[in-house]
């Protein structure tokens, strides 16, 4: 063979590797098998990510050195009001009572606004805060304290206007069911520092999952190791961790050395190099349950930081939430995401209408939250962790008229067109507010920030360029951002 | 840093070529090898290597290399320069220049080539991509010269039963050997022996039934495989192919593909009723009916000559699409959403072809266009659902006979109440409509009606803040004072129509005559037809006080009309005027359901009269109410269907711009994409309908059908399809290892086993590839790791499924029971947390906490958590393969779930029943592993025994917590550790 051809032949052979993981939904899977033979996948075009089979969540550097090593998502489910949180609009108090003018309406698919509804001015006092200036209301005097952290995104949009696509949208990219969510891609691409914990968690209070349900942390066409793995606050804290009753971890350490001999015995004899992976899977489980436990054990904490946080062991709180995830995010896990519903302001019923169970929400989450911040802060934490704060859509600057009718309680539907989120740390620009609403915040005024570029912001954060980040299925490059262009929103990041 | 340099260091390959490649290839390979033959073009020479093959096969050479290379641009994506490797017409074209870009038979008029060795600006630009190869350069060249034959990717072209190779083995045992084994001796590799028996029989039940054999199953098999191997497992195949368990197993696959779960999907993911087509499965698999029938029923089986109940319960095949109940949601949007997916599903089932990319443009890589995905969209389009829950059901009594007679009175009714209608319609035809003159109009809240022109005649339009479920008070003044019927049309905007467009519900229609004191009188009507009634009603409910009444909900698409004739005529006298109430009940909180637009007309024609009286309108309302009764007393179960929306409400299909459902382009009528065999329409006077479609998906001239369900069966057994991507046959996907096996177990599959699953199946587990012994060297892993040439025989995970199934049945807990409801086995307290729903995990009492995995409860937003760990899909949209892992979490469910657990103690009370505990443990291992115990692994596991016994005669509180003696906790531990033993795990 000469040179040329020799060439060549590398080059379509190379070309079919390539090409099985392009093509092959398996591709994952199977390149963990390919590399725990010894094989070495080349690299060019779209990030290949090789690991051994035995450790799928395996520490990789990012494409670039990344600001953020981790990820804290809070999401307030059911979408909080941005008019009775953090964007003030003196002009809508003065509106307030009045018929929205039929221009705002032209065009609008509303949930449950019929005809003609009213505009609806705040419903708390503002007052700004920190030497930022950072608006904020009296629903949440904690937080108040640590807006200079912060950076607020007040020109956030999205394009779905119901609850579960909205959700899907806001975590995976898509609207539909069927993408990886923003934790397995970063999990994926960053694998996880402590393997004896799943890399990527998810911690609900509130009492319900999200409206999407777990798809908002499915791992899609990822392999299902990249899936988020859910804690709870009553029982095992994953599921089956603990030993059946009565099984020691003496017992359980006996037992499985036993299995581990006969499993070696039985991949000399067969010679499948899944069985070795397999030794090595039994044996993090077995790490895990010590190191899970250990972590979810709030108990651990000293009484300050318990005061500090509100938390009440052994109940299920966003508040005990917030802890848990610091505890999480010092034992090396990569993205850990929180769902607190609530949010949904309709004014439909007392529980979530702004005179009623919105204040209730706003105590629940104002304390931990701040804490989180706070303690993170203390820690030297803050700098490398990305805490993201945000619901899946806005609300409107009009009252809900649900069936055409004044309610008896006050509420907003949902707003795709405007909300406001805030992140802090992991290299995101403190104490500043990017973008701004129209002046009775319905719309983006100046900066609109979509979800597309939201993500890429948080992927450029972490090191990767949202563009080159990307997962090969049926013939196509798939992206978290999806096809439509989507921007680093350079104004957010320090 | 491993992956910034990756990505930025070009391959070492695309360096080296792009230093020499302008030079190498303009001016021959001259420092290599001295060239045959060039051949000029208008910007240099291209040297052709005398080891070219002799005839370019364009899809093996040519297609691969435009792919890679050129499609970016020039494909269905984007057609730059109007060109585009599609198509053969779209390539072989002459430019605005004149300049051909491909002249067959002349390279060096072909522009294409031209641009690729372009010294300063090569295609593809630099920026884009590599530039081609040499080789591949030359390589189109002599394909062009040759005539540049296009010829159509391998999977589009029918299969054609190949040869039979003749190896000369002893080791093959039949003709999917043969192929096999010819493969092999190319690459000079050796097949394996068998795997010992018990392991064979282990591999075909699992495989066939989900099941591993029993003790006695084993014992039969060994000893028949001693005297005659062949006949032992053509036996033994038989038995489990008959087995009824065959059927769970093989519905557990289609259950993936299908989406099936019992509930609806999204916030609400309320229950959904549609088990009966998980026991429709069960039996079409048990009763090996044939795939094209199986398909058929399940894409158009309403539609079938005298559908039978079986018929209308395949069709919640599409009705597995998840539908939103979330408050607000716009109905359309999520409709569409679900024909969307019914679309790419059949595709992805049917076809191995991912449709979806077509959605948005034309297919990046295929031969498929982006109209195409619309035109065979409309076979979807026109099904009545429409995101309303479950809409339309029909009751399906369980006894099979009473079922066919309920669903054919069920369609009589509806074939019953059109006839009404259909009268009604040819009366009104006739009859001479007068418009009347609007004195005044009332309606309840902010709202107005306003006099519009929709198709030049005066139109009401309701306007403003109308509330949810409001009345409409008019005072009218007909043009005579005579009059027999109302009517009231109900347009869409002008220029609208097959567009949709938010529909309403008449309640109820009042009409009154008032005169100049104001007196009121009621004027009764007698009868109500319409020309469409989107309801499980009747239109005559308009006439009563209830919510239901002429119902054209959630979205209109054409004008419809309401007819209500008077009981007797109306005289007016010249004071009296006339006064219409309009009462909406109906409508959702997010959407009114009042009515949009209408006018009103009235006619003197003194056939409405008597047309209640007619005697044959007579005989057909009691018969209606015959029927009724009969539906009732027959009763059943209601499911959701898939059935056609009648013709005067059809739904037009259009073309949405770039995949935007809310930006339509040019309507489209329906059809199949023309790289596929021909569509016979058996109505030539109408349009092709779904069973059209069915019967071209599933004809013998589909190349597609037989090959991907061939494919889909052998990967189930091997772990690998022939072609390694089940969902994508088209020219991105693998290549076939085995095209000719594939061909001929296609072929053999359509005309020697008339689609029969269980014959082919036969012809495989009854192949020495299949029962080779999957034992392999590092070396063996290295030369073909993914067993691709199948010089060994499979070894898999089991599947989520059979890993709970094969404990359950080891344990001896399984449950023999088949068919029915869906069972909620123990689930951990809280998994189920979901947004406004009221729906509860209640734990099944009896043996339904032992059902087969497949007979679980599947929610949607929270599937049974073992079983998504173990990879199965949320079944939320179709899933062609399952991705294996292997991660810690799985250890957790085999050691730790309460199941496993329960499995491991009942087991563990089998060893200690036995003689003593190492026939105890060796029995129970052969039980479970198929294999005879190694003395060593019995050594190791009596020593485990032995240790636990200490442990638990030490703390008796852990015995007693585990089981009732320290000797059965000891037991429970060894039970445990053999359960999830690596071999037991796999098969």
């Amino acid at each position: 063979m000469n040179l040329l051809q020799q060439l060549e032949h590398d080059r379509l052979q190379h070309a079919t590797r390539r090409h099985f993981l392009q093509t092959c939904a398996t591709g994952m899977g199977s390149m963990f098998l390919a590399s725990a033979a010894g094989r070495a996948f080349g690299a060019h075009g779209p990030l290949d990510i090789n690991r051994p089979s035995a450790e799928p969540l395996k520490t990789l550097a990012p494409q670039f050195p990344g600001k953020a090593k981790r990820v804290i998502f809070l999401h307030m489910a059911g979408a909080p009001s941005q008019h009775e949180l953090f964007d003030y609009k003196p002009e809508l108090a003065k509106l307030d009572g009045q018929d929205c003018p039929q221009e705002y309406l032209e065009g609008k698919r509303f949930a449950f606004i019929t005809g003609v509804p009213k505009l609806l001015g705040p419903q708390f006092k503002f007052a700004q805060h920190g030497e930022s200036g950072a608006w904020v209301s009296d629903r949440l005097p904690h937080f108040q304290s640590m807006v200079d952290d912060v950076c607020f995104v007040k020109s956030m949009k999205t394009d779905q206007f119901n609850h579960a696509p909205a959700q899907l949208l806001f975590h995976t990219g898509q609207p539909r069911i069927g993408k990886p969510s923003l934790g397995s891609w970063v999990t994926y691409g960053l694998g996880t520092e402590n393997q004896n914990l799943p890399g990527f968690m998810v911690l609900v209070s509130g009492g319900k999952v999200p409206s999407a349900g777990k798809s908002v942390w499915g791992s899609g066409f990822l392999p299902s190791v990249y899936q988020g793995v859910q804690c709870r606050s009553k029982g095992d804290p994953i599921l089956y961790l603990s030993n059946p009753e009565g099984v020691s971890r003496h017992m359980r350490r006996r037992a499985l050395d036993s299995l581990n001999k006969l499993n070696q015995q039985n991949y000399e004899e067969v010679g499948d190099p899944e069985t070795m992976t397999r030794i090595s899977q039994y044996e993090m489980a077995f790490r895990m349950q010590m190191s899970a436990s250990d972590v979810m054990d709030l108990s651990q904490e000293p009484k300050h930081i318990h005061e500090m946080y509100g938390t009440q062991p052994g109940k299920e709180s966003f508040a005990n939430n917030c802890l848990l995830a610091r505890r999480l995010a010092e034992n090396g896990v990569r993205f850990i995401q929180l769902f607190h519903w609530g949010w949904d302001s309709h004014g439909a019923g007392a529980n979530e209408a702004l005179n009623k169970g919105f204040s209730d929400r706003c105590n629940e989450v104002d304390k931990p939250m701040t804490a989180l911040l706070k303690d993170l802060k203390q820690r030297g934490m803050l700098d490398d962790t990305l805490v993201v704060w945000g619901g899946e859509f806005g609300r409107t600057p009009m009252r809900e008229n649900r069936g055409g009718k004044e309610m008896a309680l006050v509420g907003r539907d949902h707003n795709p067109g405007c909300f406001t989120t805030w992140m802090a740390g992991g290299g995101v620009k403190a104490g500043t507010t990017y973008g701004e609403s129209d002046p009775i915040g319905y719309e983006v005024a100046k900066n609109p920030v979509e979800i597309r570029d939201f993500h890429a912001t948080m992927l450029h954060q972490l090191g990767f360029d949202h563009k080159r980040f990307s997962y090969p299925v049926q013939g196509l490059d798939q992206k978290l951002t999806g096809v439509k262009p989507a921007k680093v929103v350079k104004g957010i990041i320090a | 840093m491993r992956n910034t340099l990756s990505m930025t260091l070009p391959h070492p390959s695309r360096v080296l070529l792009s230093l020499i490649a302008s030079s190498l290839v303009i001016a021959g390979l001259s420092h290599c090898k001295k060239p045959d033959a060039t051949m000029t073009v208008r910007t240099g020479e291209i040297a052709i290597p005398d080891d070219l093959p002799k005839t370019i096969d364009f899809n093996k050479h040519i297609r691969p290399v435009l792919n890679a290379n050129c499609t970016a641009c020039h494909g269905g994506v984007k057609a730059a320069g109007g060109l585009s490797f599609l198509f053969r017409e779209e390539s072989i074209v002459q430019g605005d220049s004149g300049n051909w870009a491909i002249k067959p038979g002349h390279p060096e008029e072909s522009e294409m080539l031209a641009r690729i060795i372009h010294s300063d600006d090569p295609m593809p630009p630099s920026d884009h991509g590599e530039m081609l190869s040499p080789r591949e350069v030359a390589m189109i060249a002599k394909w062009i010269e040759q005539g540049a034959e296009w010829i159509e990717h391998w999977a589009y072209v029918p299969p054609v039963k190949p040869e039979v190779p003749n190896t000369s083995s002893d080791w093959a045992n039949s003709p999917v050997d043969q192929f096999v084994l010819a493969r092999l001796d190319e690459r000079e590799m050796t097949p394996n022996p068998p795997a010992a028996p018990s392991l064979i029989l282990r591999r075909m039940s699992l495989d066939l039934i989900g099941l591993p054999p029993t003790l006695e199953e084993r014992n039969t098999f060994i000893h028949a495989y001693q005297s005659d191997p062949e006949k032992a497992v053509s036996d033994a195949a038989d038995r489990l192919l008959e087995s009824p368990h065959f059927g769970e197993r093989w519905t557990s696959m289609w259950m993936d593909l299908s989406r099936y779960a019992d509930t609806m999907g999204y916030e609400k993911d309320s229950h959904r009723n549609v088990w009966p087509y998980r026991d429709y499965l069960i039996k079409s698999f048990n009763d090996d009916k044939p795939y094209d029938q199986f398909l058929t029923e399940q894409l158009a089986g309403d539609l079938l000559p005298n559908a039978s109940a079986e018929d209308l319960v395949a069709t919640i095949f599409h009705r597995n699409t998840q539908t939103n109940n979330e408050g607000g949601t716009d109905d359309e949007e999520f409709r569409i959403a679900a024909v969307i997916d019914r679309v790419n599903t059949t595709w992805s089932v049917a076809q191995g072809t991912s449709f979806g990319c077509v959605q948005c443009h034309s297919h990046p890589y295929d031969p498929i266009r982006h109209e195409e995905y619309f035109t065979f969209m409309a076979f979807f389009n026109n099904t009545a659902d429409d995101d309303d829950y479950d809409y339309p059901h029909v009751l399906i009594p369980t006894n099979e006979k009473a079922a066919d007679e309920s669903v054919h009175l069920q369609q009589e009714l509806i074939a019953l109440r059109d006839e009404l209608d259909f009268s009604a319609r040819g009366l009104a035809t006739d009859s001479n409509w007068l418009p009347v003159d609007v004195i005044d109009t009332s309606v309840t809240g902010d709202g107005k009606l306003v006099e519009h022109e929709i198709n030049n005649e005066s139109t009401l339009v309701a306007e403003g803040t109308i509330p949810t479920r409001s009345q409409f008070v008019l005072n009218l003044q007909p043009q005579e004072n005579q009059l027999t019927a109302l009517r009231i049309t109900a347009p869409l905007p002008n220029g609208m129509e097959g567009k949709a467009h938010v529909g309403f519900v008449i309640s109820n229609l009042v009409l009154e005559k008032v005169d100049a004191k104001g007196t009121v009188d009621t004027v009764p009507f007698s009868m109500a037809a319409s020309t469409f009634n989107r309801s499980d009603g009747d239109v005559s409910e308009v006439l009563a006080d209830t919510p239901q009444g002429w119902n054209v909900y959630p979205y209109q698409f054409q004008t419809q009309d309401l007819y209500l004739a008077l009981t007797t005529p109306l005289q007016l006298a010249d004071d009296e005027i006339l006064r219409a109430t309009l009462v909406h009940k109906r409508g959702t909180e997010r959407s009114d359901a009042n009515t949009k637009r209408f006018r009103i007309k009235t006619t003197s024609d003194e056939r409405w009269t008597n047309a209640p009286e007619e005697e044959s309108r007579i005989a057909i309302d009691s018969k209606i109410q015959e029927h009724k009764a009969r539906i009732k007393e027959l009763g059943g179960t209601k499911i959701p269907v898939t059935v056609e929306r009648p013709a005067s409400a059809q739904r037009g299909t259009h073309v949405f711009v770039k995949g935007n459902w809310m930006t339509l382009g040019e309507e489209v009528a329906p059809g199949v994409p023309g790289v596929m065999n021909e569509l016979k329409v058996a109505n030539e006077n109408q349009q092709a309908t779904r069973l059209d479609m069915a019967k071209w998906m599933t004809s013998r001239n589909n190349p597609l059908t037989a090959r991907v369900m061939v494919n889909r069966l052998w990967h189930e057994l091997f772990g690998r399809g022939i072609v390694a991507t089940l969902g994508d046959f088209g020219t991105q996907g693998e290549m076939p290892t085995h095209p000719e096996l594939l061909d001929w177990l296609s072929v053999r599959f359509m005309d020697d086993h008339q689609w029969h699953i269980k014959p082919l199946l036969k012809d495989i587990v009854t192949s020495a590839t299949y029962q080779q012994s999957a034992v392999a060297s590092k070396e063996d892993h290295l030369a073909d790791h993914y067993n691709e040439w199948l010089a060994r025989g499979p070894r898999n995970r089991l599947t989520a499924e059979m890993i709970r199934d094969q404990a359950l049945s080891l344990a001896g807990l399984l449950s023999e029971k088949t068919f029915g409801p869906s069972v909620m086995p123990p689930q951990p307290d809280g998994v189920w947390q979901t947004v406004y729903s009221g729906a509860q995990w209640k734990t099944s009492t009896g043996e339904d906490r032992y059902r087969r995995a497949l007979y679980t409860y599947w929610r949607r937003t929270s599937p049974y958590p073992s079983m998504i760990t173990f990879d199965a899909p949320s079944r939320e949209f179709c899933v062609t393969e399952r991705t294996p892992t292997n991660t810690p979490l799985h250890a957790l469910i085999t050691l730790n779930d309460p199941v496993y657990l329960e499995a491991s103690q009942t087991i563990g009370r089998n060893i200690i029943a036995s003689e003593n505990i190492e026939s105890g443990i060796n029995e129970i291992y052969q039980r479970i592993t198929g294999e005879e115990a190694p003395t060593s692994s019995i050594t190791e596991l009596t020593n485990l025994y032995e240790d636990a016994l200490k442990d638990f005669k030490a703390s008796p509180q852990d015995s007693k917590k585990l089981s009732e003696t320290p000797e059965l906790a000891a037991a429970t531990i060894v039970a445990s550790v053999i359960l999830n033993l690596d071999q037991v795990i796999t098969k």
